[in-house]
């Protein structure tokens, strides 16, 4: 939550897009895991 | 005295193939958790580079104004202090300093939960004898069996059982879950050796929250690095090996006649079409950015969304167009891309809506009060327990990840509210 708030302040005082820096995310590559929720009859 | 700092010697920079029409690089500042990736034009990084501990803070960053007189001395001061500092791309010169850790938690980002379950170490042991499979002769004398594999499961094998999933009981469909996630773990491995095979060995699997679901993961940061065909070819890594998983399985149809793996074939299919989903971070979203060359793509439709939300407050000098540094034929793409998601976005959020606020938190007390009747009683039921138990946990998560889904899209209307405000005032 902390972060989050920081996150919120740091928005309104720099610009990233205005220098053309993006922050990479970490790659996570998902695979749905398997969820089967039909009930046999 | 004058501010000296330096560029951070243990910051590695590689060129980025991307869409952009500027030269873009990848700086990686390494971290003892895990490292940070920023993606910078090569007028910042030279920049960046002109800090060696000897010129002066200001004097540099007049130098980049008089060069770049789009920006004001705060604003660059501002980068320089705010932002490069914290992130360690600069560091106070003669000054001994740790390195820069960003905790893992603050990237977690679209991720709510993250357990590890397999170390970088041991995915490498697994992965590393796997690679010899991207060899393109392989690549290209396996793709006709998969084709040929597909056929005959729909073709051949379909039509021979009596394929109902009302044929399934209890017990079989945990088999084909059990099943079903050791593939999707096998489809894991397959991102990890495509990467591995392109000279990165450094990937983590495990398990995690994405929005409510839950699901595998393979952290394959270290492809940023890669070229944009490269890339690809690791996003299709994980469906690639589970083409290849499958073969088997339907090998093992053809010879033991199980029923069983009929039914596991039929889910593991269903869930490589949903892995394709570019809309979601699943397999399919990272192709589609690898083979357009938007590093990010989702941050993108943010902005996009940010951007109208300042012009339809009337302040639209609050920031450019967030497409504008792209090519026309990237802009046309992420249109087309922005419409589709915000219909999928749209239908997502009215089936998570109604499932969640709906049905599971109106029930979810009674569901409380039963489990600890049953763990309470005086004989306990211990299969009935452990069922109700792991579906009580599985519907929190649920819950849990649409709350905090909740929270973040409050959390960044207000950040814009904050901007416009800011923006408002000083256009005033």
């Amino acid at each position: 939550m902390k972060n989050d708030k920081l996150e919120l302040f740091q928005a309104s005082e720099l610009s990233l897009e205005e220098f053309s820096i993006v922050e990479l995310e970490d790659r996570l590559e998902f695979f749905p895991k398997c969820e089967i929720n039909i009930k046999p009859a | 005295m004058a501010e000296l700092l330096c560029f951070n010697q243990s910051v590695q920079v590689y060129p980025f193939d991307g869409a952009s029409p500027r030269p873009m690089f990848v700086c990686e500042v390494p971290a003892q958790e895990a490292s940070s990736r920023l993606l910078l034009p090569q007028d910042l990084i030279e920049f960046l580079r002109g800090f060696d501990g000897t010129k002066s803070t200001e004097d540099l960053i007049q130098q980049y104004v008089e060069m770049h007189p789009q920006y004001t001395m705060e604003k660059v001061s501002s980068l320089v202090h705010q932002y490069c500092l914290s992130k360690g791309l600069l560091v106070q010169a003669n000054v001994s300093q740790p390195v820069q850790a960003e905790g893992r938690a603050r990237r977690r980002g679209y991720l709510y939960l993250r357990v590890k379950l397999f170390s970088p170490k041991f995915v490498a042991t697994v992965s590393t004898p796997l690679r010899w499979l991207f060899e393109w002769k392989v690549l290209l004398l396996l793709l006709p069996i998969f084709v040929l594999a597909q056929s005959v499961y729909f073709i051949r094998v379909i039509p021979s059982y009596q394929f109902s999933l009302n044929n399934m009981q209890g017990f079989d469909f945990f088999l084909v879950t059990l099943l079903a996630s050791l593939l999707g773990l096998f489809h894991e491995f397959g991102h990890a050796a495509a990467l591995n095979h392109y000279g990165y060995n450094r990937s983590e699997i495990g398990w995690g929250l994405y929005i409510s679901f839950p699901v595998f993961y393979t952290d394959l940061s270290d492809s940023w690095k890669l070229k944009r065909g490269q890339r690809a070819m690791v996003d299709l890594g994980g469906i690639y090996f589970h083409c290849l998983s499958l073969t088997t399985v339907l090998a093992l149809i053809l010879w033991k006649h199980s029923h069983l793996l009929v039914y596991c074939f039929f889910f593991a299919d269903l869930q490589i079409a949903m892995a394709l989903n570019p809309f979601l971070r699943m397999d399919g979203y990272w192709l589609v950015s690898d083979l357009f060359g938007i590093a990010d793509l989702n941050r993108r439709i943010v902005l996009w969304l940010e951007y109208w939300f300042y012009r339809l407050l009337r302040i639209s000098k609050a920031m450019a167009h967030p497409f504008s540094d792209l090519a026309v034929q990237s802009r046309r793409f992420l249109y087309v891309y922005v419409a589709s998601v915000m219909a999928f976005v749209l239908l997502l959020a009215k089936i998570l809506l109604v499932q969640v606020v709906f049905e599971l938190i109106p029930a979810y007390p009674k569901l409380l009060v039963k489990f600890w009747s049953l763990l309470t009683a005086t004989h306990l039921n211990v299969w009935a327990t452990f069922d109700l138990g792991s579906g009580l946990l599985w519907k929190g998560l649920v819950i849990y990840g649409f709350l905090r889904l909740i929270y973040n899209t409050l959390i960044k209307i207000a950040s814009w509210a904050v901007r416009a405000q800011r923006t408002a005032r000083a256009a005033a």
